[in-house]
């Protein structure tokens, strides 16, 4: 069985500097990168393959100088006004270890705008590297929260509200803080995410552990080892499945990449996903590997089906979860790039890019660039983003 | 006539009063240019001996101007004062010395020659700075040589008094002393290329294999002192190619941009980390330490303060943000040494 995703639409050089993440939303694509600056992306342009122009409508926000790495957004449904209004909550961290908050209502850019959600005595005392947001899916009993994972190895979480009181008349977001996963040890905790479902949070580190804890009383239940016998094995990202019974562990091993799926009723390693190799590409220990450099992020499909991950490589794979197989391969070059001006084969510091590091990748979910099927989008080291949609269907 | 306190208060019926008899009558000296080591001496001894008066010192101190009481009186002594003083005359003197048998001394030496005195050889770094501040192109203390030069081709190097000093081409030797308005000229029209390092090994190594032609190679040996970068800056006409190699580490980045400050024509060469990361060798990368991330976000912070003339701050950034996003560094030695 295999999968095959064919590219919808491209754009080179769309940042200034390299693009660390990218969320997509409804109504854009929004990339974050270290020029400092967000920018949203119109999916219909990209559904349309309208390509040309999609750089001259781009919706630019500059954010922070030091440069931005992470950025997620939430999206809530206000029922009780009168008109249905979509607010979307945006996060994004900068470099500097700030986490900056916007916030735009429907899919109108008009209201994009700066909000306060933490005073700054409290972003003070953290130093943030990630930040993510979990959607209680508007059930009134799990509420949507924020949790944000920082350099000395905390993790922390807060509750969101969006209206200012219980008479849910007035929409005023904000934050209460829930609470504190303190680490043992002073290293920075690279990722994080959580399942509303299972309601289960996961905290990765850069020194190859991975600690999951329960997200009402944030007390620790199970700590998953890295595997790597390297002093190189950092956690570069982990993702509960939709239904939240799986986490996937992208490990770094040595210079390579692993992927290690665990159970999460009884926190129990189900396995690894890996490329078959020959004998002789073999890591010690036996362990095999997912891709020939490191995993920076994963995303499962909206079923959970499938699994897209994407490396140093310069390759975005999809793995079929049941089967633990591999059954698609992307591999990207900067001469895929359709205009032929933004294709870019070097960095400022004299670094190749034609076989660029992908540093992040999402699944779309059907209905966004693509009726009938679902899709994928990447940012890669040679400033690109890429958007491609599975072949066939109906 | 005898002094009691009740006279005195008699006399001066509120505090102000009080505290105004009660300071002694005391004389400034400045220590600048106007006045000349042994005036300055001259106008302390007096006012001790003779008139019996505690004096003010005054010098600079960056902007400000800092003032030590000797002996100390009033409110605001403290108990290092007269110490500090002491190791202000004493290098003074040393100074006056110096200057008048036309030698010179390294910061080091002053240090072992007085060690209880000084106690840290920074101690004797700082205020040979501070004096240095007051008498500009005071360079009868200095610091030892620490950088390396290495150049092709024969280096002439012209100081103000006349004299001469030459580079050997094809030699290695460690940076002489220059002045402000030291010249340096070369045999020949053109180098290649300037090749700035940070470490010693990977130097030698170049040095030795004779790796490099028609090139002037200079190490600073980690962070460079003022005499490598003055020198570089005196050297940069020579070259319109300047290139900095230094760590994949965010001291290594800080380092590149101490000498990118003397030298903005200088180019940020690596190694960079993603060069690293392509050997597909485990071995050259470590982990960034809570420090390297804390120095990398500083740096970040930092950068924007900067003027955008240099043209190699987009590559310093970039290596920056990669340092903390990948969370590893390495040593250049790895990659150069093979």
């Amino acid at each position: 069985m295999s999968k095959v995703f064919i590219p919808v639409s491209n754009v080179g050089k769309a940042h200034d500097a390299d693009i660390y993440s990218v969320k997509v939303l409804k109504g854009f694509t929004v990339t974050a990168s270290g020029d400092g600056s967000l920018k949203f992306w119109s999916n219909k342009k990209i559904y349309q393959n309208d390509f040309k122009t999609l750089k001259d409508d781009v919706h630019v926000e500059f954010v922070d100088a030091t440069g931005l790495h992470h950025v997620d957004c939430l999206t809530v449904n206000d029922m009780l006004g009168n008109d249905a209004l979509t607010v979307n909550i945006i996060s994004t961290v900068s470099f500097n270890g700030i986490i900056h908050f916007y916030q735009f209502v429907n899919e109108n850019l008009s209201t994009l705008k700066k909000i306060k959600l933490l005073n700054p005595e409290e972003i003070k005392i953290h130093s943030f590297w990630s930040s993510l947001w979990v959607n209680g899916n508007n059930d009134q009993v799990v509420s949507d929260r924020l949790i944000t994972s920082d350099i000395k190895g905390n993790t922390n979480i807060w509750k969101f509200e969006l209206y200012k009181d219980e008479t849910k008349t007035e929409i005023e977001p904000h934050l209460t803080y829930q609470g504190e996963i303190s680490s043992n040890e002073p290293v920075v905790a690279t990722c994080v995410d959580a399942s509303a479902k299972r309601g289960l949070i996961a905290t990765g580190f850069a020194n190859g552990t991975v600690v999951v804890s329960q997200l009402s009383t944030l007390r620790p239940l199970y700590t998953f080892e890295s595997n790597s016998s390297s002093t190189v094995n950092s956690v570069r990202s982990l993702k509960f499945s939709p239904l939240g019974n799986l986490l996937a562990v992208s490990n770094d091993f040595g210079s390579f990449g692993s992927i290690t799926l665990y159970e999460t009723e009884f926190g129990e390693k189900i396995g690894n996903l890996s490329i078959p190799t020959h004998s002789g590409q073999k890591l010690i220990s036996g362990t095999t590997f997912a891709h020939n450099g490191w995993v920076f992020n994963l995303s499962f499909n909206s079923t959970g089906e499938f699994l897209a991950t994407c490396g140093y490589d310069s390759k975005v794979r999809v793995w079929d979860i049941k089967l633990k197989e591999r059954v698609s391969t992307l591999n990207l070059s900067a001469n895929d790039i359709e205009i032929e001006d933004d294709i870019m084969l070097h960095d400022e510091n004299g670094d190749s890019t034609k076989f660029p590091p992908i540093f992040d990748v999402k699944f779309i979910n059907k209905g966004i660039i693509n009726d009938t099927n679902e899709g994928l989008c990447c940012v890669c080291m040679d400033r690109s983003i890429r958007w491609f949609r599975e072949a066939g269907g109906n | 006539m005898t002094i009691s306190l009740s006279n005195l208060l008699k006399d001066n019926p509120t505090k102000r009063c009080l505290i105004e008899t009660l300071t002694p009558k005391k004389r400034s000296v400045h220590i600048d240019l106007e006045n000349s080591i042994t005036d300055i001496f001259n106008l302390i001894s007096n006012c001790l001996q003779i008139n019996n008066e505690p004096v003010d010192i005054v010098f600079k101190t960056g902007k400000m101007k800092n003032t030590l009481s000797f002996p100390v009186y009033g409110k605001a002594s403290r108990s290092h004062n007269s110490n500090t003083v002491l190791i202000l005359l004493t290098l003074l003197k040393i100074i006056n010395e110096r200057a008048t048998t036309n030698t010179t001394s390294t910061i080091r030496d002053v240090y072992y020659s007085n060690v209880p005195l000084f106690k840290t050889q920074r101690t004797v770094n700082y205020y040979v700075n501070i004096i240095r501040l007051n008498f500009p192109g005071m360079n009868s203390v200095i610091p030892a040589q620490k950088g390396l030069v290495y150049t092709s081709a024969t280096m002439e190097i012209y100081h103000a008094d006349g004299s001469k000093m030459m580079l050997m081409g094809g030699t290695s030797s460690l940076i002489p002393y220059l002045y402000e308005t030291s010249t340096i000229a070369c045999a020949v029209a053109d180098f290649d290329k300037i090749i700035i390092l940070e470490k010693e090994a990977v130097y030698s190594k170049l040095v030795q294999n004779k790796l490099m032609l028609n090139s002037l190679i200079i190490t600073g040996k980690g962070y460079p002192d003022h005499l490598t970068r003055k020198f570089i800056n005196k050297v940069s006409h020579l070259c319109s190619d300047i290139e900095i190699f230094v760590d994949a580490d965010p001291d290594g980045i800080c380092i590149a941009l101490n000498y990118m400050k003397d030298c903005p024509m200088a180019q940020y060469k690596g190694i960079t980390v993603a060069a690293l990361i392509n050997t597909k060798d485990e071995d050259n990368l470590m982990k960034l330490t809570p420090r390297d991330s804390t120095i990398s976000r500083n740096l970040l912070v930092k950068l924007q303060r900067l003027t955008s003339h240099q043209k190699g701050l987009p590559g310093i950034k970039l290596a920056l943000q990669r340092h903390l996003f990948f969370g590893v560094k390495g040593e250049m030695n790895s990659m150069l040494l093979r």
